[in-house]
């Protein structure tokens, strides 16, 4: 391979972990906006995510290598159930941990989502050990998620003799992840409940006034951060075909360092974060090591603490910052 | 609010209780050798999470930054006693000289680690502190030269003169326990001292209000770094007694679960005072290493071990405890499990 192949190969793994990595930066950066919480937790209800997929998927006892029309009607309603889910899960958590403490001291709602994060993750161990099929023996051991999408080289069977590999995998996590983002796009920019939630966003006392149920639409916040999660934990199984119940602390903080990165608060700060955070990953791994990884994405994520907090596309009044 | 002059404070209503458990902190080991307990080696690293506690509650509690990344601090003191003692190095210094150097080592990178955040504070510096525990624990893995790695390094020179190197054998498990107390007097007596200088007040005003605060004149940059450098110290100092009593030192033992730990008894015991964070940490600690064993070993003799033995161990929920406790004290009793006589005005 040229230099150039490995370079363009790398954009491409990039932008396929980094669209990932943006599903779950939309949630850090909605709730931030929208309470001004770093939710902690979001990594481990990602993780719990990737474990109530790969639990359905046994239930339903898909395998690979089953037609396209079992496989794709499966998936579709195993994507719907994992969203539900965690969308559900993520409002009961706001509902009974954080609600409470919206007139307590500053740390008070980092300290208990930091809490969240302990009972969410403890939860995911104690789910391996359930006696399913597809968790195998080891408790604690990492999963190894079915694999389920075929990988076809795209570019050669078009004819193109490259070195570079876009496969159907990738084709299929940018054909799940894009039209989500664009629907919350939508979602965010064109309906009511949208307005309410940029409303509630910037002064939630003076979207108060005006008659927006803030708790609503805080709930709504919290729905939809967490249905992300869930869809983006299914493709990040059926990407990598593994899945362990720490994961969440690092797939956490990846995306929050994309939340930051695009700037938090900011819904298509979060997305361009992501794949750039993807970018920035693949690139690494591939020039310096990928045990250096998780380093140099955090002196990154420093840097823009300290030189440009609101990051790329941040409230430019500096208000969240 | 707390009087300005140490001679004005109330009388402490539970002055009585205190001296009652540091009595049985004294005469633990007694009362371990006529019970035949043999815990007396397992409340050692007990004593040291107390430290820990006492050293990051002076950041979190006194001064009200959130720090994340606690174990970084940990590890710093830790790889200095061991890169300076072990026969590994070409060091061998004596332990005491090593320990001067971890304590010097945790607060230079407590100073170091105030660089980016001398203007941030909230979230933003807890997510910079944790960045910080992240990157050292990825460099100590990786960087094998100097740190040797996922070897990690062992042994760690023990203290004492080289004459003593059973220290290690139960009979001295004693001679630990009582370091390890004093130590933590050390560190209470610092603390108490430090509490009631003009630096611990600056630190108190600094957490109320910044802003009001460097209206009268305090540094707030200087304050950020003087708590995280005195809390980084405090956890070097940890760091080297406790890889000494190991006596190895692996890269897994400095990461975030560690941190989260010392957050969590701190939090428990009562944000901004050190008497909770030294009970919070000796209850807290001795329910997960000493009670919870125990409790395990007799729920699988009830039941026996089959295929459901995982959900019979107790370590297995550690986390899920911990948690629903950071969760139900922050929601009904966020001056901790033991807090401090004027606990709504302080924390409210």
């Amino acid at each position: 391979m040229s230099g150039a192949e490995v370079l363009a190969q790398q954009l491409v793994n990039g932008l396929t972990l980094g669209s990932v990595i943006a599903l779950v930066a939309i949630g850090y950066t909605m709730v931030y906006g929208i309470i001004g919480l770093i939710n902690f937790a979001h990594g481990d209800l990602y993780m719990l995510g990737a474990f109530a997929a790969l639990s359905l998927i046994g239930v339903s006892g898909l395998a690979p290598g089953d037609g396209a029309a079992a496989t794709w009607g499966t998936l579709a309603w195993v994507l719907v159930l994992v969203m539900a889910f965690t969308g559900g899960l993520n409002v009961l958590i706001e509902r009974w941990a954080y609600r409470p403490l919206r007139r307590a001291q500053p740390l008070a709602p980092l300290i208990t989502a930091i809490g969240v994060s302990f009972i969410l993750q403890n939860l995911g161990m104690l789910w391996g050990a359930l006696p399913l099929e597809v968790m195998g023996t080891n408790a604690v051991a990492p999963k190894s998620f079915p694999d389920l999408i075929p990988r076809v080289d795209l570019l050669s069977r078009m004819g193109l003799a490259t070195g570079v590999r876009v496969t159907t995998k990738d084709l299929f996590v940018m054909g799940l992840t894009v039209p989500l983002m664009l629907g919350l796009h939508l979602f965010v920019t064109r309906t009511r409940l949208g307005t309410a939630m940029r409303a509630t966003s910037q002064n939630r006392e003076a979207a108060r006034m005006v008659g927006i149920p803030a708790d609503r639409v805080i709930a709504v916040t919290f729905l939809i951060g967490g249905a992300l999660a869930g869809a983006g934990a299914l493709v990040r199984g059926l990407f990598f075909n593994t899945i362990v119940f720490n994961m969440g602390y690092g797939a956490g903080l990846q995306a929050f360092t994309a939340a930051v990165v695009g700037g938090i608060g900011s819904i298509p700060g979060a997305m361009l974060g992501g794949l750039l955070i993807g970018l920035i990953s693949a690139l690494s791994d591939h020039l310096i090591s990928a045990r250096w990884t998780p380093a140099v994405l955090f002196l990154i994520l420093i840097a823009v603490l300290v030189f440009r907090p609101r990051g790329l596309l941040g409230d430019p009044t500096g208000q969240k910052a | 609010m707390t009087p300005a002059r140490t001679g004005e404070r109330p009388r402490d209503p539970h002055a009585p209780f205190h001296r009652a458990g540091l009595a049985a902190l004294v005469l633990f080991p007694a009362a371990d050798h006529l019970l035949d307990l043999r815990l007396v080696g397992d409340v050692v690293p007990v004593l040291l999470f107390a430290i820990l506690a006492v050293g990051l509650n002076a950041t979190v509690g006194l001064g009200g930054l959130l720090q994340l990344g606690y174990a970084a601090y940990f590890a710093a003191g830790a790889y200095a006693a061991g890169i300076l003692t072990s026969v590994a190095y070409p060091f061998q210094l004596p332990l005491e000289v090593a320990t001067a150097a971890a304590v010097g080592a945790g607060a230079l990178l407590g100073a170091l680690s105030a660089l980016p955040v001398l203007r941030l504070k909230g979230d933003y510096l807890a997510i910079v502190t944790l960045g910080i525990g992240e990157i050292v624990p990825v460099t100590l893995r990786n960087l094998e030269p100097i740190t040797k790695g996922e070897f990690g390094i062992s042994p760690v020179d023990l203290p004492g003169p080289r004459a003593w190197e059973d220290w290690t054998n139960t009979t001295h498990g004693v001679l630990w326990y009582y370091l390890a107390l004093a130590l933590l007097g050390l560190v209470v007596y610092c603390q108490r001292r430090l509490e009631r200088s003009r630096i611990g007040r600056a630190w108190e005003a600094f957490r109320e209000d910044e802003l009001a605060a460097s209206a009268c004149g305090v540094d707030t940059a200087a304050v950020r770094v003087q708590l995280l450098a005195y809390s980084g110290a405090v956890a070097g100092l940890a760091g080297a007694v406790s890889a000494s009593y190991v006596p190895a030192i692996l890269p897994s033992q400095y990461e975030f679960p560690i941190s989260a730990m010392v957050l969590s008894l701190v939090v428990l015991g009562g944000l901004g005072n050190w008497r909770g964070a030294v009970w919070g940490a000796i209850l807290l600690v001795s329910l997960d290493r000493i009670l919870a064993p125990s409790l395990t070993r007799w729920a699988q003799s009830l039941v026996g071990s089959g295929s459901y033995s995982f959900f019979l161990e107790f370590s297995n929920y550690r986390f899920l405890l911990f948690g629903l406790a950071l969760v139900l004290v922050m929601r009904w009793r966020p001056g901790g499990l033991f807090p401090p006589r004027a606990a709504q005005e302080r924390v409210g």
